[in-house]
């Protein structure tokens, strides 16, 4: 094709200034995301700490605090400042990636994450309360509701990302998790004060209570699994409750069944924590995961006792078949639902279960005892966990969190807290709550007084949570169940996997 | 072609050319070209390359959540492939995936043929048998575990009810059953992808083709094998690609009907390698199980690739 000069001109001409107008918006495109990726990778400078007053991390205030504080904020509690010399230390072998700082400028919303039971009434109490002292204190304050079953996901996302709450509520064994990590407060200082006030219950002091002789958390209820009866049933059955010893129970169960209609024991032996249960049952035969350092496994050598239970376990499911179908895959809530729905006559539960059924079948509530776990030849194994309260370790809220704590236990609103729960008590204050005086919450005043340390007569530390969480003892179980393994077959698999894991931690 | 400027022919007496910039025409067009292409090259940086290097990178470490990564070489490999967990894991995942892949294409192929057809309410069954699809995972799949539920299930209600059983079967608990139910749930679910894909493809081929092919004497099936494979036969390949991609890597459907019981009956490696990463929050292991898979997903994908090109 022939061009002339002078349209060639303009064509390239043209070209150019096209070209140009495209190179232009490429660039225009480029710099914003090459600025969006700079201030990603740069943590933005906060306006604030410029300001001289808030470098000081415990005399610093809330930009809320400016703020006339409603005069009953006067009234609360105040904490002393943190002391960097308090910082939770980690264990020795630990390497955790955030160490505890001295508490940044209090500034910004105070996130608290709210442990959400079945209980809706009991949830909305502890909103309200929390709320309050948000207004109280001039401080901004978001209560995030977190599930049982949603902690496994979001806290260790959290963990991660950088992004605990201030303030987290859950079940002890998060903290315990955290502790080793560096990424929880040491809360002694509160801890001591709601002693000197109210004194702490056996157990919770022992749920609360580290190896170093510090608090990191305050626990909100004391809980712990115990077993539910239907008394009504075993009494038409002509059994008077409870079953003493693990076979008691099952017998108690095989007899008062009515298949297909109600089965005995509503128990998950799935890969579920619940299934975990079981584990108190093998250490009140005898046997022990670890020695009591926690840092060598030593269940391989139990092997009669694990047998033995093991064989107890599966006559129960195959012969007796006092296990509702489906527990192999039941997920937290099969116990729960199976239970309220009249199908099972026993069930392990925190009390989550009565709870339940005096807020929506009151009716069926006087025929439900509680009862302490049976025990076994060696011991009873009745373990105390907790609902508890931590305050993340860098959280600029720091001390304002420790002073929500307090507020939250105060002795006025923990009256109308018993009510609304299912836990038992954490001070020896709360033995006289009048909520205790009811026949299915009775159990938990003894439980404050006697119960042992989750498991107790093992150390639970990060080794025995992952033997937990990898649910080896459900899975031993299973595969004798389901697979028709030999106990002694499942146990050398079993025995094998515990090893494995101590021996990861043995070698940090 | 490109052509610089240098080539332009200026007649004698012209105005002269403005300075040229610098570079060669074609220099400026490829510094053009990558100045376009930088914003999608660094966002798959950054979202794609990045995220997928860290991974590997952490197979090589004993990171755990909270805790500063240390390289520990192929320790975690090792520890992985010893654990019978893992090869059970393997293969559950293959059976998982080539059945249910199977399934589905029967499905989907058979919904597509039907739903070509010209009848009645074509267009309502069309978006009906989308649902299953257009459910969120979570729950399609928690509705078919309260259908198989043993205690509280309709499917046990109704069999009991028409009296084929006296006690309820566990669907979920028996390691015989477990994962045909879960196979069962995630084809329900999945197969009207294959099914849309399908009928999408069937519509491109020519009607003239199939009238031909009746002239010439062939039957329902010789039309199907001659002239419906051939002509779907790219979206096949991509269907199957992409399905067998998700299939493979898929969860919800595991990790909510069964956890990857009973004893380990139904364990696929991503609930393995969310039971290592998020519950024990060990990610160094945790990873090392993807990163042991993925040469079986890269060649099947260079594979099916290799297919495809063969064609064009």
């Amino acid at each position: 094709m022939r061009h002339d000069a002078s349209s060639a001109n303009e064509r390239t001409s043209v070209r150019r200034s096209r070209r140009h107008f495209i190179s232009m918006l490429g660039m225009v495109a480029a710099l914003p995301l090459a600025a969006a990726c700079q201030q990603a990778s740069t943590p933005a400078p906060k306006a604030e700490p410029a300001k001289p007053a808030e470098t000081k991390p415990a005399e610093s205030k809330p930009a809320e605090a400016a703020k006339p504080a409603a005069p009953a904020a006067a009234a609360q509690p105040t904490t002393a400042p943190a002391k960097p010399a308090e910082a939770a230390k980690p264990a020795a072998d630990a390497k955790p990636a955030a160490q505890q700082a001295p508490a940044a400028p209090a500034s910004g919303t105070l996130v608290f994450w709210l442990y959400k039971t079945r209980l809706d009434p009991l949830d909305k109490h502890r909103t309200d309360r929390i709320m309050l002292w948000g207004q109280q204190a001039g401080v901004k304050t978001e209560v995030v509701e977190i599930g049982t079953s949603d902690y496994g996901k979001r806290v260790p996302a959290a963990i991660e990302s950088k992004t605990l709450p201030d303030v987290l509520e859950s079940g002890d064994e998060w903290v315990q998790l955290l502790q080793p990590r560096g990424l929880v407060s040491d809360l002694s200082d509160v801890f001591q004060k709601i002693d000197a006030e109210q004194k702490w219950a056996p157990a919770a002091k022992a749920v609360s209570t580290w190896p170093d002789g510090k608090q990191y958390m305050i626990p909100i209820g004391t809980s712990g699994n115990l077993l539910i009866a239907r008394d009504d049933l075993l009494k038409e059955a002509g059994l008077t409750p409870p079953p003493q010893t693990w076979a008691d129970l099952f017998e108690y169960a095989a007899k008062a069944q009515r298949p297909p209609r109600t089965y005995g024991l509503g128990q998950a032996l799935s890969n579920t924590s619940d299934s975990n249960r079981f584990i108190d049952m093998y250490q009140a035969y005898g046997l022990r995961i670890a020695d009591d350092q926690g840092k060598k496994a030593t269940f391989g050598n139990h092997q009669k006792e694990a047998v033995e239970v093991t064989q107890m376990i599966a006559d129960a499911y195959t012969n007796k078949k006092i296990f509702p179908p489906g527990v192999l895959t039941w997920d937290q809530t099969g116990d729960n639902d199976a239970f309220q729905s009249g199908r099972t006559i026993f069930a392990f539960n925190p009390l989550s279960i009565p709870a339940w059924v005096r807020d929506n079948k009151p009716e069926m509530l006087p025929g439900i005892g509680t009862y302490l776990i049976p025990e076994g030849p060696k011991m009873r194994v009745q373990g105390v966990s907790s609902v508890s309260m931590s305050v993340r370790a860098d959280s600029p809220l720091r001390d304002k969190a420790k002073e929500l704590l307090l507020f939250l236990y105060d002795k006025e609103y923990y009256k109308d807290f018993w009510p609304k729960s299912q836990y038992g008590p954490t001070t020896e204050a709360h033995y006289d709550n009048e909520a205790f005086s009811q026949s299915w919450l009775k159990v938990r005043v003894e439980l404050a007084k006697n119960g042992k340390r989750i498991g107790w007569p093992d150390l639970q530390n990060e080794a025995y949570a992952e033997m937990q969480t990898s649910f080896v003892i459900p899975r031993m179980l299973q595969s004798v169940i389901s697979d028709g393994k030999k106990p002694e077959e499942a146990f050398t698999v079993a025995a094998e996997e515990i090893n494995t894991i101590y021996k990861k931690y043995e070698q940090g | 072609m490109a052509t610089g400027p240098s080539q332009v022919t200026v007649p004698a007496g012209s105005r002269p050319l403005p300075a040229a910039p610098r570079g060669t025409l074609h220099q400026r067009e490829v510094g053009l070209g990558w100045l376009l292409l930088a914003p999608v090259l660094i966002v798959m940086l950054v979202l794609v390359v990045w995220p997928f290097m860290t991974a590997v990178w952490i197979a090589f470490t004993n990171k755990s959540i909270g805790r500063e990564a240390e390289w520990i070489g192929l320790a975690n490999f090792a520890q992985v492939v010893s654990s019978p967990r893992f090869g059970r894991a393997l293969t559950n995942s293959l059976i998982f995936t080539v059945v249910a892949i199977a399934l589905k294409f029967v499905l989907g192929m058979a919904m597509a043929m039907a739903l070509n057809q010209a009848f009645f309410g074509r267009n309502f069954l069309r978006a009906y048998l989308l649902i299953p699809w257009v459910l969120p995972g979570f729950v399609a799949y928690m509705i078919w575990r309260w259908f198989l539920d043993p205690l509280q299930g309709v499917a046990n209600y109704a069999l009991t009810d028409l009296g084929l059983i006296s006690f309820p079967l566990e669907f979920l608990s028996s390691p015989a059953t477990a994962l045909p139910s879960v196979i069962a749930a995630h084809v329900w679910r999945s197969f009207p992808f294959f099914g849309v894909a399908f009928l999408a493809g069937l519509q491109n081929i020519p009607s003239e083709q199939y009238e031909a092919a009746a002239v010439d004497g062939a039957n329902g099936w010789q039309k199907f094998l001659y002239i419906t494979l051939p002509g779907l036969r790219h979206v096949i390949l991509v269907v199957l690609m992409l399905s067998t991609i998700w299939t493979f890597n898929a969860f919800e459907p595991i990790y909510l009907l069964t956890g990857g019981g009973p004893a380990d009956a139904t364990m696929v490696y991503t609930v393995l390698a969310y039971e290592m990463g998020i519950v024990n929050m060990r990610l160094g292991e945790a990873s090392a199980v993807p990163v042991l898979i993925l040469p079986v997903l890269g060649m099947f994908i260079v594979a099916v690739s290799g297919l495809m090109s063969r064609d064009d």
